[in-house]
């Protein structure tokens, strides 16, 4: 059994590399590497965004940035790393991997997947633009009303004034970032329920693979929340309406701020379990592989994932326990938080089994792994501190809240992200990342994170309020702040070895093999990188790690050249049209900003829109016939 | 082990493994529908908790600005348009482009009344005004009503006297306002809820009519016509808010 090798195909030299290809492409595979590499960025600029933060609130009264601009500079930063560098890069991963993992030759629908992953980068770009105009948003990431319209004036004064149209351009962006996703989520969901290779039962899907597919349910049934929530605030900035304001010229109009936060937060807490789901699956394929043992307890984290998908629609006001809203709910909300903290403690325990008695080997994507169960423990308990009214009371919008949404995003999310590179970085470039500049960037990475956000918790006992650009130096707040502002530089180092190790890696790393790290999962049964095909053949599915089934041999021989132009002839066709339609929906919303004869851009961008539409349609129009011809040949082969 | 046994030829395109054999974009369509319903529940939930607070701040009630009857006529109508669906992809299923065809044109003609008729509401609605009426009790409390000016003209306060407990103060505000988007949160929730659901339709009208021309063009056989089958679903879709919408909004 061990002595089987696996025949795989060889990589199959890329068609038309250049410019063209990667505007056209449809390549599960190749638009992961977009989402992530566009993620990457998005993530360096954002973190730009937090040096500058932190350089101004190195030291007391500091002037480095006015009020207003360091009000963009964390609206910017929050909305950047949230919509722009976790989301994506999480999606970026899943692109690429979800398919391969499942045995599936791309995603259900490649050119939507294109669509997405264009309105994702068109979203992005749209939303900087506001910062090249002087007019970035400034209301918080969570925009909350009476932040999100103009205060002291009638709405009509305040847009006739070109003030806050920074707020527009956030609630625009993001609606089209939604529409990404929501395309994204319904594509992830049809392809792993539909696409699975034989023998691929739900039971027998890789951990990342059922991460994904709750999170897509979960951005399905979240992201209509803040769509709805947009489209009001977009009424109430442009026609006049008051949904979430009640203050104004229209006494008999007044709506209700708590209106917005409702619907915000019924979007914005799944969106946390929308960001930390994926790298809760990327963990539990590192532990496994790196500690050569299969994961302990596969089904409760399998279904825990999905306990905390249901859970995480039952708590959102327990990020309004400060408004008001009475005990009875305070009380509720507490509970359904504490519960949620029940199937993510499960998990905890699951990985800690996991690696107890495994012949670990500490690569950089298992430390980082490691370290992610560790800091995630801290954000988790400040979390379950925070899920508790009267504590939340004391400490809502102080810098104990922002301590434990970091550890979750950036010691949860982000470290989970780090460690996946390090882990599928061979897959995807047929390299390996050099693990020691891996083990610096770990180092320098966990001393920084720990120096920057642990003394955030104390800081927020303290009274620190978030959000605030300066401070007086006689608040007693002024070593911590300085402590907090070198650690953030010690960050950005490592992000910055990070990103030179991508470079230097991709370029002069060591080769990688099919299944360099010994996975026992399917996407280490291809080449690495894999063909555009993935897989002409895979090993029989009878269990979790069909590779290790087959004792992780893994060889690369190439296969009957027919076979291989009859994959690559099936594969879809290369197409503008997505990136087309994406470009338009885009321009339309630029019209929508400035209104008046401005509405002649939207205008265009309703016509590119729609040329890109029928473009597309008319595209897959003709292939379903090629298609079926193909399929009778097949089955004519066959029978 | 032999090579046969420890390998297997990937059946291609087609959905294997899965205990849904139905065609993928169905399963996009339906994973799309779950999304739709959580964005029309928003609107509902919205109009739902603004309802109260509209009356309190003096704007109409619904049922006194509504014709139920004439929306009555038009839920029928697009229920109706549901039954001629079903009946499209029936005729496809029996290989009979003409029932397919008929029936499709029958669909898209019922949708496109149905849009007609919220015109026509829609704009009865702008030409309406009503004035806030404010009743202050003996025993302080104030109660606020938005009544359409031409009852006030036509009947006088009799009505609301009548009601109102004795000894009452009656104030009547002059400014009539016309039903808009922005003269009361009525108008804000009802005509954002229900212009959002006629958009719908539209998109629908519009959908149904492209398969129809593709239709026309022989797209579609009884082994293929998924495409028509996802219009189908998201037109019962649109029709199955309404049965909420109408029930929610007018009867309730």
């Amino acid at each position: 059994m061990a002595t089987t090798a696996v025949v795989l195909p060889k990589p199959a030299t890329p068609t038309t590399a250049g410019w063209r290809t990667w505007l056209t492409t449809v390549d599960h595979k190749l638009i992961g590497i977009q989402y992530l590499v566009t993620s990457i960025i998005f993530f360096i600029v954002g973190g730009l965004e937090a040096l500058l933060i932190r350089a101004q609130l190195g030291a007391p009264n500091n002037t480095l940035v006015s009020a207003d601009l360091y009000n963009q500079l964390f609206t910017m930063h929050g909305t950047t790393m949230v919509f722009l560098a976790i989301m994506p890069l999480n999606t970026g991963l899943a692109n690429y991997i979800v398919p391969l993992m499942i045995g599936a030759e791309d995603m259900a629908f490649p050119r939507l997947n294109a669509f997405g992953y264009w309105l994702f980068l068109f979203g992005g770009l749209f939303l900087y633009l506001s910062f090249f105009l002087g007019v970035a948003p400034n209301g918080g990431w969570f925009a909350y009303a009476p932040l999100n319209t103009c205060a002291d004036r009638t709405l009509t004064e305040c847009v006739s004034a070109g003030l806050g149209r920074g707020m527009d351009y956030w609630g625009l962006g993001l609606l089209i970032l939604g529409i990404s996703s929501l395309a994204g989520a319904i594509n992830f969901i049809v392809t792993i329920v539909k696409m699975r290779a034989p023998g691929m039962t739900f039971n027998r899907m890789p951990l990342f693979v059922w991460a994904t597919l709750v999170t897509s349910f979960l951005l399905l049934f979240a992201l209509p929340a803040i769509t709805v929530a947009i489209i009001m605030l977009m009424f109430d900035r442009i026609a006049g309406t008051h949904f979430f304001s009640s203050w104004g010229l229209n006494p008999q109009l007044y709506g209700d701020p708590l209106l917005w936060q409702h619907l915000f937060w019924f979007f914005g807490h799944p969106e946390v379990y929308i960001m930390i789901l994926p790298p809760f699956g990327i963990i539990s394929e590192i532990l496994p592989t790196y500690s050569r043992k299969p994961i302990f307890g596969y089904a409760f984290i399998a279904y825990s994932s999905v306990a905390i998908g249901f859970l995480g629609f039952t708590v959102w006001a327990h990020h309004m326990f400060a408004v008001g809203m009475g005990p009875l709910a305070n009380a509720a909300f507490a509970t359904t938080t504490m519960l949620i903290g029940v199937p993510t403690g499960v998990k905890i325990f699951n990985w800690i089994a996991t690696i107890w008695r495994g012949s670990v080997r500490f690569t950089t994507a298992m430390l980082f792994a490691i370290l992610f169960i560790a800091m995630f423990i801290i954000g988790g308990i400040s979390g379950v501190m925070l899920g508790s009214p009267p504590y939340d009371l004391q400490l809502t919008d102080t810098y104990f809240v922002v301590a434990h949404f970091h550890y979750v995003l950036f010691g949860g999310a982000m470290l989970g992200i780090f460690a996946a590179f390090y882990h599928w970085f061979p897959k995807m470039t047929g390299r390996i990342m050099s693990e020691r500049l891996g083990k610096w960037h770990f180092w320098i990475t966990a001393i920084g994170f720990n120096l920057t956000f642990l003394p955030m918790h104390l800081l927020g006992v303290l009274g620190m309020p978030r959000r605030i650009y300066t401070f007086d130096s006689e608040m007693g707040w002024n070593t911590w702040n300085l402590v907090q502002t070198i650690g953030s530089f010690l960050i950005a180092l490592g992000v910055l070895i990070f990103a030179w190790n991508l470079l230097v890696s991709l370029r002069r790393g060591e080769r990688a093999d099919a299944n360099p790290w010994d996975g026992g999962t399917l996407e280490w049964a291809t080449a690495s990188p894999p063909p555009p095909y993935n897989f002409l053949k895979h090993p029989v599915i009878k269990s979790r790690y069909p590779v290790w089934d087959m004792g992780s041999k893994v060889e690369t021989t190439p296969d009957d050249p027919a076979e291989v132009e009859r994959a690559l002839a099936h594969l879809p066709a290369p197409t503008i049209y997505p990136l087309i339609l994406a470009a338009g929906l885009t321009v339309m919303m630029i019209g929508i900003i400035y209104r008046g004869p401005w509405l002649a851009v939207t205008a265009l961008g309703l016509i590119v829109s729609i040329a890109g539409m029928y473009g597309w349609i008319r595209q897959i129009s003709i292939l379903p016939e090629e298609e079926e011809e193909e399929e009778e040949e097949l089955e004519e082969v066959t029978h | 082990m032999s090579e046969h046994a420890t390998h297997q030829r990937i059946p291609r395109s087609v959905a294997t493994g899965s205990f849904l054999e139905q065609d993928s974009r169905k399963t996009a369509m339906w994973a799309f529908i779950g999304s739709e319903t959580l964005f029309f529940g928003s609107l509902l939930a919205a109009y739902l908790v603004y309802k109260p607070r509209n009356l309190a701040l003096g704007g109409p009630h619904p049922h006194e600005v509504l014709d139920i009857n004439f929306t009555a006529v038009l839920a029928a109508i697009l229920l109706a348009s549901s039954v001629t669906m079903v009946l499209s992809i029936a005729g496809i299923r029996a290989n009979s482009q003409k029932r397919f065809l008929g029936w499709l044109l029958a669909t898209a003609l019922l949708g496109l009344c149905f849009i007609g008729g919220q015109v026509i509401e829609f704009a009865t609605l702008f030409n309406e005004t009503f004035q806030t009426v404010t009743i202050t009790h003996p025993d302080g409390t104030i109660e606020k009503r938005g009544v359409l000016s031409h009852e006030l003209e036509h009947d006088g306060l009799h009505a609301i006297e009548a009601a109102a407990p004795a000894g009452s103060q009656i104030e009547v505000d002059e400014t009539k306002r016309p039903i808009t988007l922005d003269t009361s949160l009525f108008g804000t929730t009802f005509f954002v809820l229900t212009g959002f659901h006629g958009t719908h339709v539209a998109i629908g009208v519009i959908w149904l009519l492209s398969v129809f021309v593709r239709g026309l063009r022989g797209g579609f056989s009884p082994i293929n016509y998924v495409g028509v089958e996802i219009a189908g679903l998201y037109w019962h879709f649109v029709d199955l808010v309404w049965v909420v919408l109408f029930t929610v909004i007018y009867l309730i």
